[in-house]
């Protein structure tokens, strides 16, 4: 069919016209895509999350719709970034920000929301590059102020939690980093019926999942971990770490900060094997190995063991390559009690680390003895701590002894703890009631009956930090207006105080102040302040979501446009 | 008889095989997976399929599922990392059993009585006491029923402990948490089938042959109206003796039955894929018992042929 240009033309021209036509709707404002929540079906979570869904709703007039579902699917949904926004929390593994604010550099497994910022990467990169700890501490409070500005998460609260004790109950330690309790120190007084000999009755929760220290990601199994592994060093009942408050009597750094040599003391396992420097070889090198498949490898990593990120990243099924490259792995038992360990470059937070329980020594001999059956069975587990598992009655109780091997066993006054695994709340607070057990988390539909008991005690902040993390692909969320509006919508007091009711903190930055400041001492979330008002800025979020929508092309929700 | 039996195990075995490929399809198609934790990686999640083989095509996984399941091997659990399948069930289900078949012996015996004393004074005041208490039971949860007695027969009189399992002091009350509205069921089961029974002509034959009441009764009317419990009996003891999760988690019972929940809950396919088989392998195990004591029960009923 031949067209004559006419034709052509005509056609050109009404095409131009609807071309036009189009455009001119295009530049009317196109309603709200919906914003779509993820959330879990517990009731406490389904309560938080609509309590903020209202309070979004009421200051922004922001319809943000919720959709429920189980953990796991939850995850996958996260991992996937298939979400528009997500209520998430993160416990810290070490203590230094970092292990928050390490979370949101671009290339992070965790940045589910996949916001980018040169910037902020550049910060995290410099710290991660010197050992001053002022210009670090400086670093992070930038990245801390750019994590506001652009809102890719809103932090919502800290996390405490209540518990009660029983008035003999002493000397227990809580740490918001690592495993939560310390009992190398606790002991009784008072008890009814005499405090000899001395024990505790305690409630785990659930059945400890694994209990080898290079595969446990739980903090279940922390706890335990904890009590019956002594590692390089043990923090102090300050939480100080010094020469000698573990299996490492004294230490050497080499000038240029790189190499670390450990002298061991003479201890045993508690079958009576010697503890050696190739204990601790042998582990570290399992929890490197890509065919361990430990979660926590990348904490190895982290501490910058030579050639460690190298092995981490080989191909597991390549056994011959790995067992190879783990020769050159940088840590060596120079003779059975002076371990070496060779850095790639300085890096302050390395003792810190030793601490963390993919760092504890499992016996090598036993490990290797039972393989998969390791810590399998009371039977079948060795330890270096201040106890031992003499009971393990699998999904019912653990029974721990004091290791009487322990090099400081004098300094432990507990004879035993027994642990039951009851994994309902209102359960164990009944056994509470009933003298059966010497502590009881207090879960948060139970506060208000236990909110005037005398045993209850001030509220323990875990460490963890809860947030709402935006998916900057979201065609509405994308815009860091609009996150930042959201943010400021949010009445973080209230919902401490209305809403969770156990003592927990609005979370005014990411960072909780359970964080220290190894600059100057104190507390890191000091020198941040408050980037996240604790009280709605309605005012302000109102404008931005107005300038972000508009920046959008979107309909500016009736409540938002005054 | 003999050829009647394996006939029967037969299509057991293929019942099995069918529940074991449909959970497997099932439990592969919801998102999500053992590992999938908040503070894993890519990475790491890879090497964890790795080790556990769940980076093969689902059809070789399955087929070495079904040998292994063949062969009596669960394999281990993918989130109590060091344990056994096989050891789990080893030590979860004598505990669950015996809780079971406690709370089976209470509720069974007590409800088939309260049943027949309410059909025998069939709308006088008896028969609304059981209708009443049987209501009652039915509609409250055991969960409810559990609670309130830790707190009153626990915490406020100090009488029975609240949670644990050491001996018969302990089994007391998950065992009439359980037991309290199997006991109910039964009994207006029993109602109903003893009013059927008693409404019959044989019946009114037999009283006006003058047998005594006590004779009717036990000849001729318990023993045809228990008949249809007996085949309720199957599943509900199959399905009680695997145990109930929400009885073992509030009395703090080292069960099988919490495994059931959290084994979904968690993703941990060895663990659901062996404890539903094993709840399949009673419950087929059951019907066919239960079809044999038909035959004692009904001296009507016979099994295949009669030459058999």
């Amino acid at each position: 069919m031949r067209h004559t240009w006419r034709q052509v033309a005509f056609v050109a021209a009404v095409a131009m016209a609807l071309a036009g036509a189009l455009g001119g709707v295009a530049l009317a404002a196109k309603p709200l895509p919906p914003i779509v929540m993820l959330s879990d079906t517990g009731d406490v979570v389904r309560t938080m999350n609509q309590a903020i869904q209202e309070m979004v709703r009421k200051n922004l007039g922001l319809e943000i719709q919720i959709e429920y579902m189980d953990f796991k699917t939850r995850l996958e949904r996260m991992r996937n970034s298939n979400f528009s926004v997500v209520f998430a929390g993160w416990g810290p593994d070490y203590d230094d920000p970092m292990t928050f604010l390490d979370l949101w550099v671009t290339d992070s497994a965790f940045n589910d929301g996949k916001w980018s910022n040169q910037r902020y990467d550049e910060l995290l990169a410099a710290a991660k590059n010197t050992t001053d700890q002022e210009k670090r501490m400086q670093y992070f409070v930038e990245a801390e102020k750019i994590l506001a500005q652009e809102a890719p998460i809103a932090p919502v609260y800290w996390r405490s939690r209540l518990s009660l004790y029983k008035p003999w109950v002493k000397g227990i330690i809580r740490r918001p980093v690592g495993a939560e309790a310390e009992y190398k120190w606790a002991y009784t007084q008072g008890r009814p019926g005499g405090d000899s000999p001395m024990y505790l009755n305690l409630n785990l929760g659930e059945e400890p999942p694994d209990l080898d220290p290079a595969t446990s990601t739980d903090t279940v199994s922390f706890l335990i971990l904890n009590a019956t592994l002594d590692g390089l060093v043990r923090k102090d009942a300050q939480g100080q770490i010094r020469p000698g408050s573990g299996l490492a009597e004294s230490w050497t750094v080499s000038p240029d900060q790189k190499v670390y040599t450990f002298k061991l003391r003479k201890a045993t396992w508690d079958d009576g094997t010697p503890i050696t420097a190739d204990d601790f070889v042998y582990q570290w090198r399992r929890v490197i190995d890509p065919r361990t498949a430990s979660q926590y490898q990348f904490m190895m990593e982290l501490a910058g063991i030579a050639n460690g990120s190298k092995i981490a990243k080989m191909d597991a099924k390549d056994g011959e390559a790995i067992d190879k490259a783990l020769e050159t792995f940088g840590v060596k038992a120079l003779d059975e009690r002076t371990l070496q360990v060779t850095l790639e470059k300085p890096n302050p937070l390395f003792l810190e680390l030793t601490t963390f329980i993919s760092f504890l020594p499992a016996p090598k001999h036993l490990v290797e003895k039972y393989g998969d059956k390791y810590a399998a069975e009371a039977s079948t587990i060795g330890a270096s701590g201040p106890f031992r598992i003499a009971e393990w009655k699998h999904q019912y109780e653990l029974v721990l002894e004091k290791n009487p091997k322990y090099w400081d066993a004098k300094n432990v006054k507990l004879q035993k703890i027994h642990f039951d695994m009851i994994t309902d709340a209102g359960t164990a607070l009944q056994m509470y009631e009933q003298g059966k057990l010497d502590i009881a988390g207090v879960a948060s539909r139970y506060v208000d009956v236990y909110r005037n008991h005398p045993d209850l005690q001030p509220p323990w902040p875990d460490g963890s930090t809860f947030y709402w993390e935006f998916n900057t692909l979201d065609p509405v969320l994308k815009n860091a207006k609009v996150r930042r509006a959201i943010a400021l919508a949010i009445d973080r007091k209230a919902f401490a105080d209305r809403v969770l009711r156990n003592g927990s903190y609005p979370a005014t930055s990411l960072t909780p102040p359970v964080i220290t400041d190894p600059a100057k001492g104190g507390i890191f979330q000091k020198r941040v302040g408050e980037l996240f008002p604790a009280t709605p800025d309605v005012k302000l979020a109102r404008q931005l979501l107005r300038e972000g929508l508009t920046e959008l092309g979107y309909e500016v929700p009736e409540v938002a446009r005054q | 008889m003999v050829r009647y039996i394996a006939r029967r195990i037969a299509l057991g075995v293929l019942t099995l095989w069918v529940i074991a490929t449909l959970t497997f399809v099932l439990m592969h198609a919801i998102p999500g997976d053992p590992f999938a934790s908040e503070k894993l990686t890519p990475q790491i999640h890879q090497l964890m399929l790795v080790k556990y083989g769940m980076d093969r095509p689902l059809i070789q996984q399955y087929f070495t599922y079904l040998g292994n399941l063949v062969r009596g091997d669960l394999g281990y659990s993918m989130r109590q990392m060091n344990r056994t399948v096989n050891d789990m069930i080893r030590e979860g289900f004598p505990v669950s059993a015996h809780l079971g078949l406690q709370a089976i012996a209470v509720g069974v015996t007590f409800g088939l009585v309260l049943g027949v004393i309410a059909a025998v004074n069939h709308n006088r005041w008896p028969d609304y006491v059981v209708i009443l208490l049987a209501l009652l039971f039915v509609s409250i949860p055991g969960f409810v029923v559990g609670a309130l007695m830790q707190y009153v027969f626990g915490v406020r009189l100090g009488w029975l402990p609240v949670a644990r399992w050491e001996g018969f002091v302990y089994t007391i009350m998950p065992t009439l948490a359980l037991g309290l509205s199997m006991m109910a069921g039964q009994a207006r089961f029993m109602r109903s089938s003893m009013l059927e029974v008693l409404d019959q002509d044989y019946v009114r034959t037999a009283e006006s042959k003058g047998l005594s009441r006590r004779e009717v009764l036990w000849r001729h009317t318990i023993r045809n109206a228990i008949l249809p419990i007996v085949t309720i009996m199957g599943p509900l003891v199959a399905g009680v003796v695997t145990g109930s999760f929400i009885i073992e988690s509030m009395f703090g019972i080292p069960g099988l039955g919490k495994y059931y929940v959290q084994s979904i809950y968690n993703r941990d396919y060895p663990l659901i894929m062996g404890t539903t088989m094993f709840y399949a392998v009673l419950l087929v195990a059951m019907m066919l018992l239960v079809d044999l004591a038909y035959t004692l029960v009904d001296p009507r009923i016979r099994l295949g042929k009669a030459s058999d």
